[in-house]
């Protein structure tokens, strides 16, 4: 048996067993389940050695298409057969087999460049290198569909897929409307320099922050969006000042600005709109694929800004959420001496409301059943968690973001599962684990990107 | 270890004596089961009622080799059958069903798979994998040669080299 490793032969026969329906309909030939007739000429390529059961290259291409990608890639190295039904999946395009999320953090003891990876259904941990510049150094300000958006210290930004490595850069910081290089005497790049305004409001004369401080004082969120009309991907930010934002698509060679709106918290990108929700709970969506950029209110905003994180998600069903997220700020541990003691944020409530598109109107409901959500800096998920038998129902699982997150590296990061039912939130601490750049939430992929954003 | 319900308590509710058919695979090798295990094919099910089944069934698209092994899975399971691991799971079909869905150390939700397919009908539970398997099921006969050679392997691995390590 070639995978020596007991994980590895338990790997390999849960495959066998998930695909047994598969393998005996292919041998009992005579099956109709649905209209699914096996074809007679893949019988006849079937052969039985005395202790073997080989089958065509398609049958086990549609039983690889069942596993998730660790699994996955692990079955493609077993034999050269099961080798070539693996590399025809993958190029064939249509493994599309939903990822359970994993935990991306950097740890203490790894390298530089290697993120370590929690996978949620697997509970196990994976370090994988990126390409340089160094994980270590960058900042992580969004992650969706597999793609993490990375700010580094030139505060340029790139997207990584840590699975496959491919990495590429976004369009220069300098091209974002506020910005502005500053040259030094032999025409390199010393500082930049921010605007504040937003729309036609200017509040402040600019400030200058040095090349490496700028994302710190630039960058809230990032999003990478499919267009559905186009399939082209899009990146959207969500930045200072103000929280307004800006777009790229792929190809472009500068950011475009989204006028006039800000105080933004959280996007999504669904039935071909770009959402965007406020700090006052107002929706905003805007319809970028024509000529010009169409801005639509959906919901007004509430009076007063609110206090709690605010993001926005869509259900399996197609709905609207808005979910908030409130954070106490406790001291750590049992010290009862609160001047020495370091102040931690937890998350201790979190609302939710579905959105009525017709009346305008929050409602708030009071439980997710079979679903699970995640929250963070990366792209707000619903799942529901018949898929994921990993994940629990009703509960959310967390990472930490706040607008001032950058403000707070050192802290302990508010890392959990958050039971809805009951309230209680169960930490999450992977062991040597960085409190910054601050982990994030990601949903594997496989997938390559076509067309590259231009350097 | 009753021949006709395949289980070992028999409690006689499986009815009239059972009637034999023969599975007759590519190669012409005869295979006898029981009427109601074949049955739970609605392809063969509506041969034998048309009448077509006399001196057996041929299956022309599976080979002895195959034939054998599935019904030797099958048998090999509904043997271990012992009274006392009694599935709590709801019978679906007929005593032939039943010896299969025989709460056999590593497989009740496997087997679950074959009798529902067989009837054409869809599985009300699915045919999820119980994931509860423990470490016996590394001993299972699942042998496949690596064809690999040493320096194939390397290389493959390297392309994914973080699903490899432990």
């Amino acid at each position: 048996m070639e995978i020596c490793s007991r994980a590895g032969m338990k790997s390999l026969f849960r495959l066998f067993l998930r695909a047994w329906p598969k393998i005996s309909a292919f041998s009992l030939g005579l099956l109709k389940n649905d209209h699914e007739l096996i074809s007679p000429s893949l019988m006849e390529e079937a052969t039985v050695n005395k202790d073997t059961l080989e089958l065509p290259v398609e049958i086990l291409s549609e039983i690889f298409a069942l596993l998730e990608i660790p699994d996955l890639v692990r079955a493609g190295c077993v034999c050269s057969s099961w080798h070539t039904a693996y590399t025809s999946l993958r190029s064939s395009g249509w493994y599309s087999r939903q990822q359970t999320p994993c935990l991306l953090y950097i740890s203490e003891s790894a390298g530089d460049d290697v993120a370590c990876l929690y996978s949620l259904a697997e509970e196990r941990v994976y370090k994988l290198t990126l390409p340089k510049p160094p994980i270590r150094s960058r900042y992580l300000i969004g992650s969706s569909n597999g793609w993490l958006v990375t700010a580094d210290e030139r505060s340029e930004l790139h997207i990584v897929n840590p699975i496959t490595g491919e990495q590429i850069a976004l369009p220069s910081v300098t091209t974002i409307k506020q910005v502005k290089p500053i040259f030094d005497d032999t025409g390199a790049i010393q500082e930049y320099e921010l605007s504040q305004y937003f729309g036609e409001v200017v509040t402040k004369d600019p400030f200058t922050y040095a090349l490496r401080d700028l994302r710190d004082n630039l960058y809230v969120k990032a999003f990478v969006f499919s267009e559905s009309s186009t399939g082209t991907n899009i990146v959207v930010l969500i930045h200072d000042p103000f929280c307004q934002l800006s777009f790229a698509r792929a190809g472009d060679s500068e950011w475009t600005w989204l006028p006039p709106s800000a105080n933004y918290e959280d996007c999504l990108y669904g039935n071909g709109l770009l959402y965007a929700v406020t700090s006052t709970g107002g929706i905003d969506a805007f319809d970028l694929t024509g000529p010009s950029i169409l801005w639509k209110v959906i919901m007004d905003g509430l009076k007063n800004y609110i206090f709690e994180s605010i993001y926005i998600v869509q259900t399996p069903s197609g709905d609207l959420l808005q979910v908030w997220r409130e954070q106490d700020v406790v001291p750590e541990g049992d010290d009862t001496d609160l001047d020495s003691c370091d102040m931690v944020k937890k998350t201790n409530k979190i609302m939710i409301y579905k959105v009525h598109m017709a009346t305008k109107e929050l409602v708030e409901i009071n439980s997710l059943q079979g679903h699970a959500l995640f929250l963070g800096h990366s792209l707000a998920h619903c799942l529901p968690v018949e898929e994921y038998p990993q994940l629990k129902s009703n509960h959310v699982y967390l990472t930490d973001n706040d607008r001032a997150i950058m403000v707070w590296k050192s802290d302990r990061r508010d890392i959990c599962v958050f039971n809805l039912e009951s309230n209680i939130r169960e930490e999450i601490v992977p062991p040597h684990l960085c409190s910054w750049p601050a982990p994030i939430w990601i949903t594997p992929t496989l997938t390559k990107l076509n067309s590259a954003f231009k350097n | 270890f009753c021949e006709i319900c395949l289980t070992n308590n028999c409690d006689g509710s499986a009815g009239k004596i059972a009637t034999m058919i023969a599975l007759v695979s590519s190669d012409n090798e005869r295979f006898e089961v029981s009427e109601e295990a074949a049955s739970q094919s609605q392809t063969i099910r509506n041969m034998i009622e048309d009448g077509c089944a006399d001196g057996g069934i041929p299956l022309p698209n599976v080979t002895s080799s195959v034939l054998a092994k599935v019904l030797e899975y099958c048998n090999k399971h509904a043997a271990t059958t012992t009274p006392d691991a009694a599935s709590t799971e709801a019978v679906i079909g007929s005593a032939g069903t039943r010896a299969v869905l025989g709460p056999a150390r590593h497989g009740p939700v496997v087997l679950r798979a074959v009798p529902c397919r067989a009837a054409g009908r869809r599985c009300p539970e699915g045919c999820r994998l119980d994931e509860g398997q423990d470490a016996g099921a590394d001993q299972a006969t699942f042998k496949i040669e690596n064809d690999f050679r040493p320096e194939d392997v390397e290389k493959i691995r390297k392309e994914n080299a973080w699903a490899f390590e432990e």
